[in-house]
């Protein structure tokens, strides 16, 4: 097996819904795998090193801020890691800090990375929330949204999911999140990981070469149906 | 004050349906106010306040509070109009003042004592300004409705009138940072004797210096991030508590005020309820009332049913609390209790949301932040799950390292007492979502149908 490092950024402030649910169940389905915290204050590890997955979880909007001007001196760095095929999972609205910039109808304009073809529209004033289903290649895929933002993909973009139920990330395309080489953003929170147990097996063995058991996969698998099912009845609503 | 026409038609409208639901025996907390506003959307405005306007907000504990304030008002005699069994948005707040108004919309009593929804605040806090507000903190809540806290605090930051006094908790350092240039009385719980901080929570609501963004250093936390924290670079620090809870012993607070120590009884001992209660003596005393008053009320306060009750089942020790369901801190303190019960327990968790279920599929990410850690510990004997989604929480006390052994599933809350192995443990802790009242009547029943067999 490869050796596996994943570096978590800023999971003190990006946690806002369960994400960090994520990273425990990483450890626990590679016990052997190297994870790292890296704070606010501190200098990314991916920055002077390879690591084979980042993870960052939705946060707030002053956070996103914050968090563009820490990244903004790595944007080359991080550019180079996504075209050399480091594994990315930005869940929530961490997403919309690699794309290009975020309007905010009440108060205007931020520049975010600009590493990714993706606008994003805010307004506080409305907070939407639904379950989505979808597919990722071949998978049936289950979460959650709850967000005040759309996001609008660029035409050479791939999204991440085609939403087949619930609300999807903008008005003009039943699409959620994007995918460029390893880089998954999605707009699914919290325990994405847990309740996709046949999308982590792929990213687990994408990530380290081979199959690895999930942990306590019977169970979070008969989790997974049972969901699966409900989702997939026409009485169960989005929202 | 003159008023427009819509408000006569809304107050008439509003009035015949409080009137037609009490007929029919309907209790229709939210509907009269709902349509009411439709018709005159500054109906909240229309009123003619009494002389004493009371705001109780805050993530947790606003209606425990909002009661026993209630409670020690009526004690000593004010004319009060409240909401204590809920409707703290504004469609609730307006069917309150709907029923306890005349036409010309002056309410008959001395003093309004609300408890607020902190959602609701842009619709409320215009119109029905304060004299008072107390928050008893700001912490994250349901996803679906609440977002975080910043967006909260921003909301009531934004609306809380000039003239409002705050009684703020100091070890809160969300909400207590809210409206600074304005007056506020603070209340505080020291570590206390014998206590164990709970410094190990999953989540803390702030990490960084809201002044200078570097780290806060913890002294210790009560629970989430409420207690004692300092910035190493800034000196930003908790607010001085004017009221302090030193120790609690036997149910009685020692507060320290003004340097000397003064005693009220409290209704309950846990840290969750030594809060809720200095947030109570802090606003009573603000408020007017002498030491010996303020203690006179407080006598003989309890925590509604709806959030704590006890009852004895099988010769053992039966204690039902509410946990709140997609409530994460709400829900860790409850697990927290749970841990440190002393002695060999079984755990019932019916956590989850009535009216997701009867609508969609109810979302489960909340339990990834919430403290189900704490019950992995070797005198928890049992663990019952009930319920639609007993699967996911299965898995979820699985990841946090629960011996599978332990936790039983049931499809149905209801059957979980059938679950119970009652030779294996010496009390029973039932944890339950506010909104699942009905299971909850039907497992108290079961659990005395036990005891009178």
């Amino acid at each position: 097996m490869r050796d596996c490092i994943i570096e978590a950024l800023y999971p003190e402030v990006c946690n806002l819904f369960g994400d960090t649910g994520n990273l425990r169940y990483l450890q626990q389905c590679l016990p052997h795998a190297k994870i790292i915290h890296t704070a606010l204050n501190d200098e990314p590890y991916f920055v002077k090193h390879p690591v084979s997955l980042i993870y960052i979880g939705p946060m707030s909007e002053r956070t996103q801020c914050t968090v563009i001007v820490r990244l903004l001196p790595y944007r080359e760095r991080i550019a180079e890691c996504i075209a050399n095929g480091t594994f990315f999972l930005a869940t929530g609205n961490a997403m919309e800090i690699f794309g290009k910039q975020i309007i905010d109808v009440q108060t205007g304009m931020t520049e975010c990375l600009g590493l990714l073809d993706i606008t994003t529209t805010r307004d506080l004033m409305h907070r939407f929330y639904s379950l989505v289903l979808g597919t990722y290649n071949r998978l049936q895929m289950v979460g959650f949204r709850a967000q005040f933002t759309h996001s609008t993909l660029g035409e050479t973009e791939t999204p991440f999911l085609q939403v087949t139920k619930g609300t999807p990330m903008c008005e003009t395309a039943r699409i959620d999140g994007i995918q460029r080489h390893h880089f998954y953003g999605t707009y699914l929170l919290g325990p994405m990981l847990i309740l996709n147990p046949y999308f982590t097996k792929q990213l687990l063995w994408q990530i380290t070469g081979q199959e690895i058991p999930l942990a306590f996969e019977k169970e979070v698998i008969a989790a997974y149906h049972a969901r699966l099912a409900d989702f997939q009845d026409k009485r169960v609503g989005i929202h | 004050m003159k008023k427009c026409i819509s408000y006569y038609v809304a107050a008439l409208i509003g009035k015949a349906m409080i009137h037609g639901m009490h007929l029919m025996k309907r209790n229709g907390t939210n509907l009269p106010g709902e349509v009411a506003l439709k018709f005159c959307p500054q109906l909240l405005s229309q009123f003619q306040m009494p002389k004493n306007v009371i705001l109780v907000t805050g993530t947790n504990g606003k209606t425990t509070v909002t009661n026993l304030i209630g409670n020690a008002l009526k004690k000593r005699g004010d004319t009060l109009i409240t909401n204590p069994f809920g409707g703290n948005v504004d469609t609730g707040i307006a069917s309150l003042l709907l029923a306890n108004s005349d036409l010309n919309g002056t309410l008959h009593a001395n003093t309004l004592l609300l408890e607020m929804d902190e959602r609701s605040a842009g619709r409320i806090l215009p119109y029905v300004q304060p004299d008072y507000l107390i928050c008893t903190n700001l912490q994250r809540d349901s996803m679906k409705r609440n977002a975080h806290t910043e967006f909260i605090f921003e909301l009531l930051n934004r609306n809380i009138p000039k003239k409002t006094t705050l009684i703020s908790n100091a070890d809160d350092l969300i909400s207590s940072t809210l409206v600074p240039e304005q007056p506020h009385v603070y209340f505080g719980v020291s570590l206390l004797p014998n206590e164990m901080p709970t410094n190990d929570s999953l989540v803390c609501d702030i990490v960084n210096c809201p002044k200078c963004g570097t780290r806060l250093q913890f002294q210790f936390r009560h629970y989430n991030h409420i207690g004692q924290a300092v910035c190493p670079k800034c000196g930003f620090c908790n607010a001085k508590a004017d009221y302090q809870v030193t120790a609690v012993t036997d149910r009685t607070a020692t507060i320290l005020h003004d340097g000397k120590e003064e005693h009220y009884p409290i209704p309950n001992d846990r840290i969750t309820d030594i809060y809720n209660s200095a947030a109570v003596i802090a606003f009573l005393r603000t408020y007017g009332l002498s030491q010996q008053e303020t203690a006179a009320c407080m006598q003989g306060s309890k925590i509604v049913k709806s959030r704590y009750d006890t009852l004895t089942s099988h010769g053992k020790p039966v204690y039902i609390s509410l946990a709140k369901g997609q409530n994460p801190i709400a829900c860790s303190a409850a697990c927290d209790f749970v841990r440190k019960e002393s002695g060999k327990k079984a755990v019932i968790l019916i956590l989850e949301d009535f009216y997701d279920r009867r609508h969609t599929s109810e979302n489960i990410a909340w339990i990834y932040e919430t403290d189900f850690e704490f019950l992995k510990q070797d005198n928890i004997v049992q663990i019952i799950v009930g319920g639609k989604r007993a699967m996911d929480y299965l898995v979820r006390l699985l990841i946090a390292g629960v011996d599978r052994s332990r936790i039983s599933c049931c499809a149905s809350e209801t059957e979980t007492v059938q679950h119970l192995q009652w030779e294996r443990f010496e009390k029973l802790i039932v944890l339950y979502d506010l909104y699942n009242t009905e299971s909850l009547a039907q497992i108290k029943q079961q659990l005395q149908e036990v005891t009178e067999a």
